[in-house]
């Protein structure tokens, strides 16, 4: 009868002791939810701390730790090599390759970034973590984004006068599009490498080139997309590319016209001798406009 | 003789009332009625008989409370399974008043966005107030049987709902409900009573009636005032602002400057920012003595000649005041003045116009730099979230839905008399000049980099402008301000990297916060939104090109403060 008795005791505790820890885990989800970094290291690690090593649990609590050492503010380097301690304990001990591979992303992010009052930047290092993410994971949408990542960090040398490391960013990029064509990133990418060319390689035909495939795909921030339209013109312009540069003020004129830049086009196209779209909100202010602004969302 | 009875309460011996009986029973019935309304508000409150809607907003404008109450009523119309109260506080306790709710948990369901850095800065909006970018691509039902009725929600507001969007976040916390913009107002009477007299003295240039079209117009019409001043009434100003010359020296730098800046957008994005004219001036292609740079100063200054001694110290209230009684000719404000302006100009017995800031005319000083005038964007105002403590989401939502339809839109801001933001929505006929003209230029060329410079360069500016001090006298303050190493241009310069690299971590949060709780919960996260941080993450580049465009321009590195 005891040895029943203590059974049951024995369960109640351990239901007592998940559904505890279920809340936990939902308070620390909740504060992530609110970037509450310090709060959610406050409910993890005790979670990280008592889970068995390995298992799905405490691979979700250690690297939920991590996000928010590395997040929080203010950041030393303490809360940084406490981060990086847990992200290297998930890579050797947990068997979720989703967590492995965005710790190791993480990890590049902290070589890439200045967390601190006096952290050095490390674009090799995280051009080394990108890259093996990038590898390992080509299929997965973390590989895209360890690839893009990869390549920024190259251009983010911007080692003049002969650039060396930023001039490889770009084909990095067009290559893996070559071999991905449907890559989720694509439209990034291509954005990313048109930056690149255009400053700091001052490559204006290829950043153009690039610009083109984006607008083909989709911008990924329509609304947001004015200056991108606006540079695509006026490199297709100072180029000779007259019929590009119309497409790119008319698309200003019919997408952004609340841009600031929306009569400068006009002006342009009135230059450039090819027709002026009519776009209400770019009429006398004294009629209203009848329909709204057309927008193109990216994709897929 | 009839018996004296308690109803008619009259003193036995005297035949008079008696006070003190008519004090008690005037003090019951008043503690009762108080009592009866008191309770009934608590219980109201704290037992509600149907769930209350609640919005607060610090809009204590003429107007703007009964319109918000029309299309309450309206709405508690077509729900009146629902109660809608709006909650106006006064601007100068709105701040410390929702950070309280905010804080303990009971916020409104409804707020508007601003004046608090929990409402304005990321981190209190992130914390406190619900993302509404999954809402609003959807198309908003209100607008149904309009053009509008498939249109996503977003994009049935003339600037896109991007006076809710937080590019921090990446996300829409707000729904904005009107727009605003800044005019010269006039006293049709007094103008015409000086104009007319002035002309009358046979000047070299006659003045003109109504609105002026060119600068030129406007500074003959100023000159009239004073003349009119100094002859029938010392009180007249030609001008009155409490908002100083910035926004009207803001309208002067495109229609000057536009074309010269172009030749300076390095980075072909279409706006010349204040680094691409600091290199520029650090270049030596320009400097204060550039025709166009300084014909923007000198136009500003013209323009502060018709304003009092220290004009700066000019508040709202007297500005107003002086304006509807007759003691200026002009005012420079913006539409959120314009119905209490035109309201007491009215009760004061003369009308109001309006118009923009015009630029000079072929022949008028400066001419010759003009390139053309200055352009608008259109941008949201009067932007309410939704607070994440509410228990009543959807009707929240629903209420905003309802408020920014083209119908209640116009009609909110008809009663307002503010320029309403949704397509299609018609303004009154007292805002009709306030609607942004976007037919102009937009490029400007501004010397003005960094906290520490504009803040040199602005006090010195502002003695220029009031006649206190010479442009020589401004142009070497200048000069010494933006060339110290420590606090000028070159520390600007070294500011933005700064501040691009905490940017560009604090979008590392936003997009740390998506991926961990993507992992955590497969799925749920937006693809869009990420996308965007991550791209704006990228082209940013850490602050790395600001370094680069450093020693290309300048010749050496960044020194680090």
């Amino acid at each position: 009868m005891a040895k029943w008795a203590g059974c049951v005791l024995v369960l109640i505790c351990s239901a007592a002791g998940i559904a505890r820890a279920e809340a936990t885990a939902d308070e620390g989800r909740a504060a992530i939810a609110n970037l509450d970094w310090d709060t959610a290291i406050k409910y993890y690690q005790p979670l990280a701390a008592n889970a068995k090593v390995g298992t799905p649990e405490w691979t979700q609590a250690t690297f939920c730790l991590a996000v928010a050492q590395q997040q929080v503010q203010p950041a030393s380097g303490d809360t940084i090599g406490t981060a990086e301690q847990l992200y290297r304990s998930i890579i050797d001990q947990s068997n979720d390759q989703r967590y492995v591979a965005r710790s190791l992303v993480n990890l590049g992010r902290i070589a890439e970034l200045r967390d601190y009052t006096g952290d050095k930047i490390d674009l090799a290092t995280a051009r080394k973590f990108y890259a093996q993410v990038a590898e390992k994971y080509a299929n997965d949408p973390i590989g895209s984004e360890a690839k893009l990542r990869e390549a920024a960090a190259f251009v983010m040398e911007y080692d003049a006068p002969d650039f060396k490391l930023a001039r490889q960013g770009p084909p990095l990029l067009e290559k893996w599009l070559a071999e991905h064509p449907n890559d989720p990133l694509a439209a990034p990418m291509w954005q990313t490498a048109g930056d690149a060319y255009f400053m700091p390689l001052e490559d204006w035909k290829n950043a153009l080139r690039c610009y083109e495939q984006v607008n083909r795909i989709g911008w990924v921030d329509p609304a947001n997309s004015a200056p991108w339209f606006w540079r695509c013109a006026r490199i297709a312009e100072k180029l000779g590319e007259n019929k590009t540069a119309v497409k790119y003020y008319t698309k200003i004129i019919n997408e952004a016209p609340n841009s600031g830049k929306g009569y400068a086009s006009v002006l342009a196209l009135k230059r450039l001798g090819a027709p002026v779209p009519n776009n209400p909100l770019l009429a006398d202010p004294a009629t209203q406009p009848a329909a709204a602004p057309a927008t193109q969302e990216a994709r897929p | 003789m009839s018996e004296p009875t308690p109803r008619d309460a009259r003193d036995e011996s005297t035949g008079r009332f008696n006070g003190n009986v008519v004090g008690i029973v005037f003090l019951i019935v008043a503690f009762s009625v108080s009592l009866v309304i008191s309770v009934k508000n608590t219980m109201s409150v704290e037992r509600p008989t149907k769930p209350v809607l609640r919005i607060a907003h610090w809009q204590l404008e003429a107007g703007y409370r009964d319109a918000m109450q029309a299309v309450i009523d309206d709405y508690k119309k077509l729900h009146p399974e629902i109660d809608v109260v709006q909650m106006p506080v006064t601007e100068i306790l709105y701040k410390q008043w929702i950070n309280t709710q905010l804080i303990s948990g009971t916020a409104p369901d409804i707020c508007e966005m601003g004046q608090s850095d929990l409402l304005s800065k990321d981190q209190g909006t992130v914390r406190y107030f619900l993302p509404l970018s999954g809402e609003i691509s959807k198309p908003n039902p209100y607008n149904k049987g309009t053009d509008l009725e498939n249109t996503p929600w977003k994009e049935t507001l003339l600037d896109g709902m991007r006076g809710g969007f937080r590019e921090g976040l990446q996300d829409y916390y707000g729904v904005s409900t009107t727009l605003v913009s800044q005019r010269l107002f006039y006293n049709k009477q007094l103008l015409k009573t000086a104009v007319d007299f002035y002309n009358s003295t046979n000047p070299k240039t006659k003045a003109v009636h109504g609105a002026p079209d060119t600068f030129g117009q406007w500074m003959t019409q100023c000159q009239a005032l004073k003349a009119y001043a100094a002859a029938k009434n010392p009180a007249v100003l030609p001008l009155v602002s409490c908002y100083g010359v910035w926004g009207i020296q803001a309208k002067f730098e495109p229609a000057y400057t536009a074309e010269l800046a172009n030749d300076y957008d390095f980075d072909l994005d279409g706006t010349t920012t204040d680094l691409e004219a600091y290199i520029a001036y650090r270049r030596g292609w320009i400097d204060l003595q550039t025709p166009q740079i300084k014909a923007v100063y000198e136009t500003t200054r013209t323009v502060g000649d018709q304003m009092q001694q220290g004009f700066s110290g000019m508040d709202r209230q007297t500005a107003q005041f002086r304006f509807v009684n007759g003691q200026a000719g002009f005012l420079w404000t913006g539409s959120w003045d314009a119905k209490g302006t035109d309201v007491q100009a009215k009760a004061k017995g003369f009308d109001i116009g309006i118009f923009p800031v015009p630029s000079p005319g072929p022949g008028e000083p400066n001419s010759q730099y003009v390139v053309g005038s200055a352009g608008e964007t259109i941008t949201g105002a009067g932007s309410y979230g939704i607070s994440k403590s509410s228990t009543q989401i959807d009707q929240a939502l629903d209420f905003l839905r309802f408020l920014s339809s083209r119908a209640e839109n116009e009609k909110f801001n008809m009663i307002a008399e503010w320029p309403p933001l949704t397509i299609g929505a018609k303004p009154s006929e007292l805002m009709k000049p306030f609607t942004p003209d976007l037919r102009g230029l937009n490029s400007r060329l501004s010397l003005s980099f960094g906290s520490r410079v504009t803040q040199t360069a602005q006090a010195q500016l502002l003695n220029y402008y009031q006649g206190d001090d010479t442009y020589a006298s401004f142009a070497k303050s200048f000069r010494q301000a933006i060339n110290d190493p420590d606090r000028g241009g070159d520390w600007a310069w070294w500011d933005l990297f700064d501040k691009r690299a905490s940017d560009e971590r604090n979008t590392e949060r936003i997009l740390a916060q998506a991926q961990t709780l993507e992992l955590l919960d497969p799925g749920s996260g937006d693809v869009k939104r990420y996308r965007r941080a991550l791209l704006q993450e990228v082209s940013k580049n850490n602050g790395q090109d600001y370094l680069y465009l450093f020693k290309k321009y300048r010749g050496f590195d960044m020194p680090m403060h």
